[in-house]
């Protein structure tokens, strides 16, 4: 039974940061209709940030999770302001040459700063262990949920209760209605870019300590939130969250049951059905259009 | 006096020119109503004259402040902020929204509005369908709610120009709802001084709102007056009514 139970939180602490990266790849595609596969390289900044405060500077999960929110917000910005802006209006194709040119160059910038082996987050960063009755959970995986849930709902609030929110939103239903309103839509896209790099560092933090730290580690969480912002319903944030602790989910159990051999497949296969049967997503009745 | 006037607008779209030399001027306070057939260039018209669309040559020029201001290839975000607003032949509403979050997006994002957004769902008579997502209404009600949108821009930007443009707003309305719509203008042209521009085919329904008609022909203006006179010339009753 506790084994169980550990490998439920497993799945959902690792869900909850496929679910942080799928928010930021739903923030963009709302706003731009373009899956911006630099974002799981912004993730990876985030987690070196994260490793150079808690192993240099010796802060604490918090304040390195702030920091790497804000570099990564900046990093989002400046990819937003320099790689895409200039080619909007331009079809899908080039914009998506740019993103994988702009996740080469952050993971052969990353090579370049810190070598290309693995670091490691000091040991216990994220606390040690939590005992519930007979089961016994890493802190770390509680930490990625509570965050998860937090910074979920505080971009809810954002995204519904703010005026700069209420533009991104507006952007991503109808950008010619939102024009007729008089909202900047550029300003609205480099906010959903800003908001998602900054959940994606967030998630780099939480990942990489409960991992390593390497130049390519975002390649498989950042497809892993690519396939839960597809199951969840692309554009939609509640979706993306959905998307990615049930995949969290199926992968531990489908681990436990068949052997950790058998974890990425669920998710691909997973993938797969959903685009074959269910296109539009858990949260999408139909071919998902895309919104926040 | 004008507030906003064309001269010599142009737009081609490949080999075909949607608007041909078209100019037209529109004065404070006054309701310009223009009719044609499909494709005559009616809606081209409207997006340029709104910041949707840039001619490929001609001006468009509108007083502001006491000022005549060139603003041809100005975005729709900038008339925004000049007090120009705008519905949509097709409606352009914020689908996953509220009517009351539609209005309050477009009152925050302006930077200075001198209107609520209940005392507008109160004046179009949305208050009861406020927190209803948009998607979930009747047409008519959406076309109202599309209104209240776009009357924040022309009611709300202080020292906005005022200047409102329908497209086909009977469009899609019974006749009783259709009635409604138009008091409902003249109700609102009075009492926030406005002045608009729309593209109708409902003719009573121009013939009670406007004071000048253009009719508009293969991207021209073939004629402009009084409704009266517009409806009786002969280039019209054959080229829009195939008399």
């Amino acid at each position: 039974m506790g084994g169980w139970a550990e490998q439920l939180i497993n799945g959902l602490a690792v869900g909850a940061v496929y679910a942080l990266i799928a928010l930021g790849y739903t923030l963009v595609f709302g706003v731009l209709r373009l899956f911006n596969f630099a974002h799981c390289d912004v993730m990876m900044a985030g987690a070196y940030i994260g490793w150079l405060c808690a192993e240099r500077l010796r802060l604490g999960l918090l304040p390195a999770a702030v920091a790497a929110a804000g570099v990564c917000a900046l990093l989002g910005l400046v990819v937003e302001r320099f790689g895409y802006r200039p080619l909007y209006g331009a079809s899908g194709m080039p914009l998506m040459v740019v993103a994988l040119g702009i996740s080469l160059l952050l993971q052969y910038t990353a090579m370049l700063l810190f070598g290309a082996g693995a670091r490691v987050y000091p040991f216990g960063y994220t606390g040690g262990v939590v005992r519930i009755g007979s089961v016994t959970l890493p802190a770390s995986k509680l930490t990625a949920l509570l965050l998860c849930v937090a910074l979920t709902a505080g971009l809810e609030l954002v995204l519904k209760y703010t005026r700069a929110g209420r533009a991104v939103r507006a952007v991503a239903d109808d950008k010619t209605a939102a024009r007729l309103c008089g909202i900047y839509e550029n300003r609205a896209v480099s906010l959903a870019f800003v908001l998602g790099s900054a959940l994606a560092g967030i998630s780099g933090v939480v990942y990489g300590s409960m991992y390593l730290v390497s130049p390519l580690m975002g390649l498989t969480p950042g497809l892993k939130a690519f396939a839960a912002s597809v199951i969840g319903g692309i554009g939609s944030i509640p979706g993306a969250v959905l998307g990615g602790l049930a995949l969290g989910l199926a992968e531990a159990l489908a681990g436990a049951a068949f052997g950790t051999a058998t974890k990425d497949m669920v998710s691909f296969v997973l993938l797969i059905a959903f685009l074959l049967l269910r296109p539009g997503g858990i949260m999408n009745s139909k071919s998902g259009t895309g919104r926040v | 006096m004008h507030l906003l006037s064309c001269e010599g607008i142009t737009k081609r779209y490949g080999g075909v020119t949607a608007v041909d030399g078209v100019s037209l001027s529109v004065e404070e306070y006054e309701t310009l109503g223009i009719i044609g057939s499909n494709g005559a260039g009616k809606t081209t018209l409207f997006n340029i004259l709104t910041g949707f669309d840039r001619p490929d040559s001609g001006t468009v020029t509108l007083r502001l402040n006491e000022r005549e201001l060139q603003v041809q290839g100005f975005g729709a975000f900038t008339f925004a902020h000049m007090g120009v607003g705008r519905t949509f032949q097709n409606l352009r509403l914020f689908e996953e929204m509220t009517v009351y979050e539609n209005i309050r997006t477009a009152i925050l994002s302006m930077k200075r509005t001198e209107i609520a957004a209940e005392e507008l769902l109160k004046l179009l008579g949305l208050t009861e369908q406020a927190e209803m997502p948009v998607n979930k209404l009747p047409y008519g009600t959406r076309k109202k709610a599309e209104l209240a949108r776009a009357l924040v821009c022309t009611c709300g930007v202080k020292k906005g120009c005022r200047l409102l443009f329908l497209d086909e707003p009977a469009a899609g309305l019974t006749t009783a709802e259709a009635y409604e719509l138009a008091l409902l203008l003249l109700r609102l042209k009075k009492q926030y001084g406005l002045t608009m521009v729309l593209i109708e085919h409902n003719m009573a329904f121009l013939e009670d709102l406007c004071s000048t008609l253009c009719a508009m022909d293969e991207g021209k203006i073939i004629a402009a007056g009084k409704p009266q006179e517009v409806f009786s010339a002969a280039v019209v009753r054959s080229a829009i009514f195939g008399e």
